[in-house]
């Protein structure tokens, strides 16, 4: 239980940032747009790049991987997931192919953010971990 | 203060590591002695006879009796803190540097330290944490405390959580619920 309360605290906010897409979408793009249906969309993709990115990067972090192969692994897996999510949605057949790449490759920038901050936040801990280990020993 | 040893060899290590860290001196001339059951009493001076089974009682009973031993002008010693931990039948001093991870196992509290070897303790969880918070231990769950000179990386995990790797190439987790007090510890 307190796993799924934990999953479900990651998600809302990633999928919140594409209910935002939505509102923005409707208010100054299309009007026209179903605003419940957009948001339910965007709030899965948002979900999903913001998890799946965040947990490839800690993934390839676990296993040792550099930066920027840590990065790959982000976009990687957010790559096939957003891909995934388009077969579904049908988006080939309704927009073709190209509105597919462009999405994915839109999604691409969000998944690198994500991981930049993830490892600025890596980084961050890492350090202060060997700052207060050297405090420790110079205690000694 | 003199103090003579009359024990087997494993308990006599040990004594004789705890009474040197505190200044006193094991001689046969002594006037007190620690005599393990079962070995012959000396015939002078005063005789403390000790169960090999209860070394606890033995140490706890030390550590009292001479408190007052060791205020004295000299320079306290600068041998670090140690906690008394059991392997099978044999109890020996552990450094507290020695310790890589405290953790509940089967309702008991084990030590696992860089010589490869795992010690039960006596202490509660609660009691170590408070003990150590100053030696650079940090609670991260309910059934772990981790010596943080012993953490190798620390890998931000799922759903908030933190993963450490330790030098014992072990890795444990620290919940979400421990998570802040321990980034707080680090300093962040």
């Amino acid at each position: 239980m307190d796993k799924l309360k934990g999953y479900i605290i990651n998600l809302i906010p990633a999928g919140m940032v594409g209910v935002a897409v939505a509102i923005f979408e409707y208010l100054f793009l299309n009007r026209a747009s179903n605003l419940l249906e957009s948001s339910i969309i965007y709030f899965v993709f948002g979900a999903v790049i913001g998890t799946v990115s965040a947990v490839c990067y800690s993934w390839a972090r676990y296993k040792g991987f550099s930066t920027i192969k840590s990065y790959l692994a982000s976009m990687l897996g957010n790559g096939i997931s957003v891909f995934m999510l388009l077969m579904i949605l049908r988006t080939h057949q309704a927009y073709g192919w190209e509105a597919v790449i462009s999405i994915i490759l839109i999604t691409q920038v969000l998944a690198l953010m994500i991981s930049y901050f993830e490892n600025r936040y890596y980084t961050d801990i890492n350090e202060s971990l060997e700052e207060k280990k050297q405090n420790l020993n110079r205690e000694r | 203060m003199k103090i003579k040893l009359i024990c087997s060899n494993s308990f006599e290590l040990l004594l004789r590591e705890f009474l040197e860290a505190r200044n006193f001196i094991i001689a046969d001339d002594a006037e007190l002695t620690l005599v393990e059951r079962g070995k012959p009493l000396p015939e002078d001076g005063v005789s403390i006879v000790f169960n090999p089974d209860q070394m606890e009682q033995l140490i706890t009973l030390l550590k009292n009796l001479f408190a007052g031993e060791n205020r004295t002008n000299k320079k306290e010693s600068s041998l670090p803190e140690h906690l008394l931990g059991q392997t099978g039948d044999n109890y020996e001093l552990i450094n507290y540097q020695d310790i890589i991870l405290l953790e509940t196992e089967l309702g008991d509290i084990y030590a696992r330290t860089n010589r490869g070897k795992d010690y039960r303790i006596k202490e509660k969880l609660y009691e170590l944490e408070e003990l150590l918070a100053d030696e650079g231990f940090i609670r991260i769950n309910k059934s772990n405390i981790v010596n943080i000179l012993h953490i190798n990386e620390i890998v931000p995990w799922f759903n908030g959580r933190l993963l450490l790797k330790l030098n014992n190439h072990k890795e444990v987790e620290v919940s979400r619920s421990y998570a802040g007090d321990f980034k707080e510890f680090l300093g962040l």
